[in-house]
């Protein structure tokens, strides 16, 4: 049996008194899975996603990542091998040129110049925008910004990929250069996204959401294949099924 | 809004020259910025009829328009908020003051109008002066600078993340704007129904993004404050730069 | 409002920049105190978003003009005082460098008319007095008002003050005045309303966000005594770096003194002109920097010596000219 890298052990979140957004969540990632979190429009995907580095509080439950439980104790242990991406590139590149950007991180742990140098390079090759390098962030196209988002955890060296909705407003060529790129990583990646062909390509295992609670917990081919299971949690086959079974997702 | 796309446009044409590879690009940007300050404050020294030691002073901005080849017409264009204000404050020096300092032709020069002058030369000066110091020296090298200088580094951290954001914010309020227009044909403004709204809205968005950027920081180790690290160091050809204009203010100016 | 650089004697923008950065160091010791460091970001994003919101224009009813939003009642109501001046100095700052709004010599003066009015005389006098009593839409609607006409009409009386201290203007004291004050007035009103109605906007959304309400603790502590200490060091620094740049520009000082003690000057116009051409011939022989005793000397106050100006300019220009055009040839 492989190693547990991330536990969620009955974990339930709320907002507000009353209301629930994730219902005693239970499940593990082991080795170096991929795991594709789905589920319709404010299920709690993103909550489930900031409970596991703090930026929402873990009021009910347990969770665990390679060993360390989530406490105000361990965050910045948590945090440094934790790259996160988030949904709104623009609010995470805050600097205001690409390489400060991906030095940000290095810098703030600490490390000297010469290091940081070579992070920021080796980040930005991984993800083929070296030339960007100088380049000003709000000049950026989308999908260039995406990238450097990319690149700004990955200067950390993470262990472990978080990333909220990596393929929201990329057109289709940067989206798939995205997946190809995600592919390449050999760590652990949690995804959450609308993108159903997308995580088809990227995840081997998938967690569907529904009502706060996890409807669904298994293999990519099976859940992204079985139309009434998605439709009745609100979403609805990837496109190139659709468009198999003859179903035109938009009136043509 | 023409207004905001025009301030979006000048963001990104200040950023574009400041970028550019060009010799006075490379000098140290603190020289920059306290040469700027003390060439503005050296200008407004002048006594009110000091016109023509006044004018020398021009050579500073000649040299560095002409040499690092900056489009004087956009320096301007930056001209037409100043003008106005300082030719209310200088307009009634030619009626107040009538001694008559000297003749060209039959026409009298009295001391207000050389003193309106001096103003309006002084205006023009110090609006050339600063202007070559931003294109040629982004914000983001200016507040390496100012840490530099010891300014505190919650204040220069939250001043990079002001102009960070401002193309950002300026877009979204431009984009609110233009959805506003497009409902509302044939107003200038926004109706006063909806100036609680339409600009708080831009205002919570705002302070949700604030803390996406927060969060995002928190993630990358972020502790209260940015490390800053200086891309070069100064140089001597940058305490010649400096020290060799320094002199010739002072010779302008006391000589 | 912005002030230009050339309207600013080096004497006066040097003390304002004195009096502003006292109290930005004391702001920034505040904020560090808070230690609350999400403070920083929504420092940095509610400076970006001032600046956005200030290029909307909003329509006034009954007239073709429009109105403004004003920055500083608005971010201390968000952030406190101490914050809220801290981000203005921000706005201030890139509004000068990348818009020519206001200069940098002059930034001292436009942080203290704009700013610190703002955010500390519109926070301690207006709008937590009010809070204090009650959050609610009334007290938000009157301190917005109030708050935007107090602190323009004292910006607007520190830019009269300051124009008049560095000896720019001819104009008299009162005259000056008399047409700053009411148009600031108006402005004010009008700023203030649309302040209120971004306020209240928030109130009725996110009352949380609001600062001054009554449950709140922390920079709530407020005392009297060390606030008007604090105002009372800075009245002192500002007063006495004034008088040292009247001292140099004797004119100016004159100008505003004879309006407050209500010489009649401008009866006697000419006489008034005369005698501070006098007044500043007799100061020249001290201050040798002075216009007059150099008209003589290669490059004064004469139309031979404007012309001899205008052609020493000219030659610099053609040297440049000429440089650029070898250097760019030996590149070639």
């Amino acid at each position: 049996m492989e190693r547990r890298r991330i536990e969620f052990k009955d974990v339930s979140f709320s907002y507000e008194a009353g209301q629930k957004v994730l219902d005693r969540i239970t499940f593990s990632l082991q080795g170096n899975e991929s795991i594709g979190l789905i589920g319709a429009n404010g299920v709690g995907k993103s909550t489930l996603l900031k409970l596991m580095v703090g930026l929402c509080p873990v009021t009910e439950g347990e969770i665990w990542i390679d060993g360390l439980a989530v406490t105000e104790k361990n965050l910045p242990g948590i945090r440094e091998k934790t790259g996160y991406v988030f949904q709104d590139s623009d609010s995470q590149l805050f600097m205001t040129t690409v390489f400060e950007d991906v030095a940000f991180a290095p810098r703030n742990y600490g490390l000297g110049e010469e290091e940081v140098k070579k992070r920021v390079e080796t980040a930005l090759e991984m993800v083929h925008i070296s030339h960007l390098r100088e380049k000003q962030i709000y000049k950026m196209s989308g999908g260039e910004k995406k990238l450097v988002t990319i690149a700004t955890v990955l200067s950390m060296k993470p262990s472990l990929m978080l990333l909220d909705e990596p393929t929201v407003a990329l057109d289709p060529g940067n989206r798939s250069n995205l997946i190809s790129l995600l592919n390449g990583f050999t760590f652990p990646k949690i995804i959450t996204s609308h993108d159903l062909d997308m995580i088809w390509d990227t995840c081997e295992r998938t967690i569907l959401l529904y009502d706060g609670k996890i409807q669904r917990d298994g293999d990519t081919r099976e859940i992204l294949q079985d139309r009434e299971l998605l439709e009745d949690c609100g979403l609805r086959l990837p496109l190139r099924f659709a468009e198999a079974e003859g179903v035109r997702p938009s009136p043509a | 809004m023409s207004k905001i796309e025009g301030a979006v446009r000048e963001v990104h044409r200040m950023e574009s020259l400041a970028e550019k590879d060009q010799w006075i690009n490379r000098i140290y940007p603190l020289v920059k910025l306290i040469l700027t300050i003390i060439y503005i404050a050296t200008v407004v020294s002048f006594g009110k009829y000091q016109i023509s030691r006044l004018l020398l002073m021009g050579i500073y901005p000649i040299v560095i328009f002409v040499l690092g080849e900056i489009s004087f017409r956009d320096a301007l264009r930056r001209l037409r908020f100043i003008l106005p204000l300082v030719c209310v404050a200088g307009l009634f020096n030619p009626l107040f003051d009538r001694q008559i300092f000297f003749y060209v032709g039959k026409i009298k020069v009295t001391g207000g109008m050389v003193s309106m002058a001096t103003l309006l030369v002084k205006g023009a000066y110090s609006v050339f002066a600063s202007y070559l110091l931003i294109a040629t020296t982004s914000i983001e090298k200016i507040c390496f600078s100012l840490r530099k200088m010891h300014v505190p580094a919650a204040f220069v951290t939250q001043l990079l993340l002001t102009y960070r954001y401002i193309s950002v914010l300026l877009e979204e309020a431009g984009r609110i704007t233009q959805a506003y227009c497009l409902r509302a044909p044939r107003q200038k403004g926004v109706h006063f129904k909806v100036w609680g709204s339409l600009t708080g809205q831009l205002l919570l968005r705002s302070i949700d993004r604030a803390s996406q950027v927060y969060e995002s920081m928190l993630m990358r180790g972020y502790q209260g404050e940015f490390r800053y690290v200086s891309a070069r160091k100064c140089k001597k050809g940058d305490w010649f730069y400096l020290l060799a204009w320094l002199a010739v203010f002072a010779v302008l100016r006391l000589v | 409002m912005h002030m230009a650089d050339a309207l600013v004697s080096p004497a006066v923008a040097g003390t304002m920049y004195a009096a502003s950065t006292a109290a930005a160091a004391y702001s920034v010791k505040k904020v560090r105190n808070e230690n609350d460091v999400k403070k920083i970001p929504l420092m940095g994003v509610m400076g970006a978003f001032v600046f956005a919101a200030q290029m909307i224009n909003f329509t006034i009813p009954g007239t073709g003009s429009s109105g403004h939003l004003c920055g500083g009642m608005m971010l201390t109501a968000l952030l406190g005082p101490h914050a809220g001046f801290l981000t203005m100095i921000g706005v201030l700052l890139i509004q000068c460098l990348l818009f020519a709004d206001g200069g940098l010599l002059a930034l001292g003066c436009n942080v203290w008319n704009m700013a610190f009015y703002g955010c500390f005389l519109g926070y301690f006098l207006v709008w937590k007095p009010l809070m204090r009593r009650q959050l609610s839409a009334g007290t938000i609607i009157a301190g917005s008002i109030i708050g935007s006409m107090l602190t323009l009409q004292m910006g607007a009386f520190s830019v009269t003050l300051e124009t008049l201290f560095s000896g720019i203007t001819e104009l008299p004291f009162a005259v000056f005045a008399a047409t700053m004050q009411p148009i600031h007035l108006a402005i004010g009103f009008v700023e203030g309303c649309i302040t209120a109605a971004v306020l209240l906007f928030v109130y009725q959304a996110r009352p949380g966000l609001l600062k001054g309400g009554r449950g709140e603790e922390t920079s709530g502590r407020f005392s009297y005594k060390k606030t008007l200490g604090i105002l009372g060091a800075l009245a002192l620094l500002i007063g006495g770096g004034l008088s040292l740049a009247a001292s140099s520009n004797p004119d100016g000082l004159e100008w505003s003194i004879g309006q407050v003690t209500g010489v009649e000057e401008l009866e006697a116009a000419d006489y008034g002109i005369y005698a501070a051409a006098e007044n500043i011939q007799n100061t020249t022989s001290l201050l040798p920097d002075y216009a007059f005793p150099e008209s003589q000397s290669l490059f004064g106050t004469t139309f031979s010596g404007i012309v001899g100006a205008v052609l020493v300019l000219a030659v610099c220009i053609g040297v440049c000219c000429a440089l650029r055009f070898f250097r760019k040839k030996r590149l070639k």
